[in-house]
């Protein structure tokens, strides 16, 4: 489209780019010395975990910052970004440079329609009038693969999935032809399918415009389905710069070698019977193997069903339901591990829920320790609950910010009038997860996410429950934390032959840690059996499409799937 | 909470500089307040007809200063701001207390429990909040007569559903949160989630308003004081003087600036004590200004 610049000179060179924050009158300086280089029609990722500095140096290009001095030249074809005016800054924005994050909802105006928030970009611009706006953002929508253009143009975000907010998204930045795309984390939120169908689309909008592409991703998976070449960053600093030809097969960098070992690989376990540990870098876990299941069957499920009520606003009369989950049945043994996976929507949280009694359940029995639960309420609810625990996706969420982390290991002893030396069990369960007990007098933002989520096994642990209900539980981790946080999860299955009902969306994790699978869809469970089974030889086709759909850290060469020509 | 967690945020309050300001000039304010008939130069409903509207610094017949000046009826302004104080200070205080205890506990309930009992407690915060605040006024004191304990009971009905209104949005936020969700888990009772998690979520809120609503008062005393509704005359208030005032604005501005200066301290006062308890009581907090 645009390639008045010479294929083989730099479209994008980053030099000893440095940035720091300036926090109550402190400067703490968050990149070092960064410096890549970009292509016209090549994509390069910047890769890393949380707090590595991905994003700063994606926004730092784009003067996004506040609060935050920039040093270093940031060149554009020639023009340095840092040096021009707020003015003429703005005019590179979206005109040359446009970007897209992670959440597409919260980037969508929610009270205008798509047709217009793209049309209002082109006419500013590219300086359309309307109806030429209209016409153009009409083609956009084709471009972007959204289908009934026509038809959509006049609809508001709500009424999009996640997957076509992104296409929007997409759609409006690539409005003003930019000669560089910079997507920042934009299909993390997504569903592995529709993640899958982003990153094509991607892949062909490049092709067909030529423009350049900064893509910013903790997932080695992304990196290896769409970039040329990546940049590993830690800390501020970009540790190893290679094509990622090199950097998948040969890392050079020591993070980077750990990076890739932690990253949980579909495939990996085939031929295994039992979950495994991680291998987490320099240490090979004494004991790969995990505990067998046991023989007594913890929790029953037999033909659940949960429908929520939609009501209309009007005098609340009943609109219709949406059924959630539909007549599910399974049974969990004690130390077993028996994983839900599905997308989003698929009904799995809920399943999780409703066995501890936190979502009501429209028909259906849940058997706990031998209590059934859907016709409890108050009191006995609570007693029967008492065998049962949960660990959320969010660490931090979930834990009081108000609450001593002393205090909240030992509350649910506490709420139970446990008496005895609470601070010893409280200081056990610490060394149980693997923190220091001086630590229990800290409040939880003094902790990391992944010792927050040791908090939380903790407590979940405190009740010696004889059931653990993970609900996402290693979703929010970085790669590294993951994988320890995993590696944990089987420890105290070992130890104490608690059964785990693990709810993930992330099939690679699924792999290593269950016993076996279920796989849901539309709040009903299509294939349920032994994790070797669903893996290596899926019955249903849909879950054949959701392990194809995994972005796997193996150059694309290799990956026989990936050609979707 | 543990005497650990307890300790934690003493200590932190102890250490908070707004906080340490604001309680000195608070107790300083209500111990000059209560010894104000003995620190008071002169007898503050002396009348001295030849020395009306003196101006600040003005000597008597004794070769006595009038400090802040004389009003009207020659009554020596100083002595009058410093008894007055007494009966502002009790009535806002002790509203204010009470109106936030009421608020608190009616808010949070409405807020965890939500369906039929928000609903209802949600009507009864609206219809109040849609009568005129003067008006009710007016109708109590007409009905039990102008007294001290009636205008602490006005204030405190009027009050209370700023307080719940809060409240019960904390609460609803708190409720939704998963640490609640985690201790309700862990076998905590529905007493239990109150006490520990939502009360203490929805209190710095509360408590913020409550020093807002405490100027707040101390302002509406004197408005009440103009309509005649305050504590009778001649004990003086805050309130009383400053309607007074506005009378002899243009002739003796020091009858208007000087007790609407002492209302400015108390608000200046309560709002730090506000924004630093609200630091102190939710450290992850990173808001806050350099002070």
């Amino acid at each position: 489209m645009k390639s008045d610049a010479p294929p083989n000179v730099d479209l994008l060179s980053v030099t000893g780019l440095t940035a720091s924050f300036h926090v109550k009158g402190r400067i703490i300086p968050v990149l070092h010395d960064v410096s890549f280089s970009l292509k016209a029609g090549e994509t390069l990722a910047l890769v890393g975990e949380s707090g590595s500095g991905k994003s700063v140096t994606a926004q730092s290009i784009m003067r996004l910052m506040r609060d935050c001095s920039i040093g270093g030249r940031v060149e554009l074809n020639g023009k340095d970004l840092l040096s021009l005016s707020r003015r003429d800054m703005a005019r590179v924005r979206g005109r040359e440079i446009a970007m897209i994050f992670q959440d597409p909802r919260m980037s969508l105006n929610p009270t205008l329609s798509i047709g217009v928030q793209i049309s209002e970009v082109l006419q500013r611009h590219r300086g359309l009038s309307a109806a030429q706006a209209r016409a153009e953002a009409l083609r956009l929508l084709d471009a972007v693969r959204i289908s009934g253009p026509s038809r959509r143009y006049d609809e508001h975000p709500h009424q999009l999935s996640g997957g076509m907010c992104q296409r929007v998204m997409i759609a409006s930045a690539i409005a003003g032809e930019p000669r560089l795309l910079i997507a920042d984390e934009a299909t993390t939120a997504l569903d592995v399918t529709v993640q899958a169908e982003i990153l094509t689309l991607l892949r062909e909008l490049q092709n067909e415009t030529g423009m350049a592409m900064l893509v910013v991703t903790h997932d080695m998976g992304v990196v290896a389905e769409i970039a040329n070449g990546a940049a590993v960053m830690r800390q501020g600093r970009i540790v190893e710069f290679a094509d990622t030809q090199t950097l998948l097969t040969r890392p050079a960098d020591p993070y980077t070698q750990d990076l890739l070992a932690s990253v949980p690989k579909l495939g990996s376990m085939a031929g295994q019977a039992a979950p495994r540990y991680f291998p987490v870098a320099g240490k090979v876990p004494a004991a790969t193997d995990c505990v067998v299941a046991g023989q007594d069957t913890i929790l029953s499920v037999r033909d659940l069903n949960v429908r929520y009520r939609s009501r209309s606003s009007f005098l609340g009369i009943s609109k219709g339901s949406n059924h959630a989950v539909r007549g599910v049945t399974f049974d969990l043994r004690s130390g077993e591990t028996l994983a839900l996976v599905g997308e989003s929507g698929s009904g799995k949280s809920t399943i999780g829920r409703a066995i501890l009694g936190l979502s009501p359940v429209t028909s259906g029995q849940v058997i706990l320790a031998g209590q059934e639960m859907t016709s409890l309420r108050g009191e006995p609810l609570r007693q029967a609950r008492r065998a049962a625990q949960m660990v959320f996706q969010d660490p931090a969420a979930s834990l009081s910010p108000r609450q001593r982390i002393r205090d909240a290991i030992s509350e649910p002893l506490r709420a139970w009038g446990e008496t005895g030396d609470i601070n010893a069990v409280v200081h056990d369960l610490l060394v149980q997860v693997g923190l220091e007990p001086e630590m229990a007098d800290r409040l939880p933002h003094e902790f990391s996410g992944g010792q927050r989520q040791r908090i939380c096994i903790a407590r979940a642990m405190a009740l010696r429950p004889s059931l653990i209900v993970a609900d996402e539980a290693v979703s929010a981790l970085d790669v590294s934390v993951k994988a320890r946080i995993c590696n944990l999860l089987l420890d105290i299955q070992r130890q104490t032959g608690v059964a785990c009902l693990f709810i993930s969306h992330d099939m690679a994790v699924v792999e290593r840690l269950s016993d076996r699978v279920a796989v849901m869809r539309n709040g009903a469970i299509l294939e349920i059996g032994s994790r070797r089974d669903v893996f290596e030889s899926p019955q249903h086709a849909y879950t054949r499409a959701l392990l194809a759909a995994v972005p796997n850290p193996v150059p694309r060469t290799s990956q026989a799937s990936i050609s979707r020509q | 909470m543990s005497a650990s967690a307890f300790n934690g945020v003493l200590g932190r309050v102890i250490r908070n500089r707004r906080i340490l300001i604001a309680t000195a000039l608070l107790v300083i304010i209500a111990c000059v307040a209560l010894a104000s008939k003995s620190l008071a130069p002169f007898d503050p409903l002396q009348q001295n007809l030849r020395f009306r509207l003196m101006p600040p610094g003005s000597l008597g017949a004794d070769g006595r200063m009038f400090l802040l000046g004389t009003d009207q009826f020659g009554r020596d302004a100083f002595s009058r701001i410093l008894v007055g104080a007494r009966v502002p200070l009790i009535v806002s205080f002790s509203a204010a207390l009470l109106g936030a205890a009421i608020g608190l506990l009616i808010g949070v309930i409405a807020g965890y429990f939500q369906g039929w009992i928000d609903s209802l407690i949600g009507l009864l915060i609206d219809a109040q909040l849609s009568i005129p605040f003067v008006l009710v006024g007016m109708m109590v004191v007409v009905l039990f007569g102008p007294s001290l304990h009636n205008i602490v009971l006005v204030f405190t009905l009027l009050s209370w559903p700023i307080f719940a209104r809060i409240a019960r949005d904390e609460a609803r936020l708190a409720a939704r949160q998963q640490f609640v969700e985690a201790s309700l888990i862990g076998g905590g009772t529905t007493t239990w989630i109150l006490l520990r998690h939502i009360i203490p979520a929805a209190l710095p809120r509360v408590i913020v308003v409550a020093a807002i609503q405490l100027a707040y008062f101390v302002v509406s005393e004197s408005a009440f004081g103009f309509f005649g509704l305050g504590v009778p005359p001649p004990e003086p208030t805050w309130g009383n003087i400053l309607s007074d005032s506005r009378s002899y604005l243009f002739q003796a501005w020091w009858l208007g600036l000087f007790p609407g200066l002492a209302i400015a301290l108390i608000a200046f006062a309560a709002n730090l004590f506000a924004s630093g308890l609200n630091e102190v009581v939710d450290p992850a907090s990173t808001r806050g200004s350099t002070f």
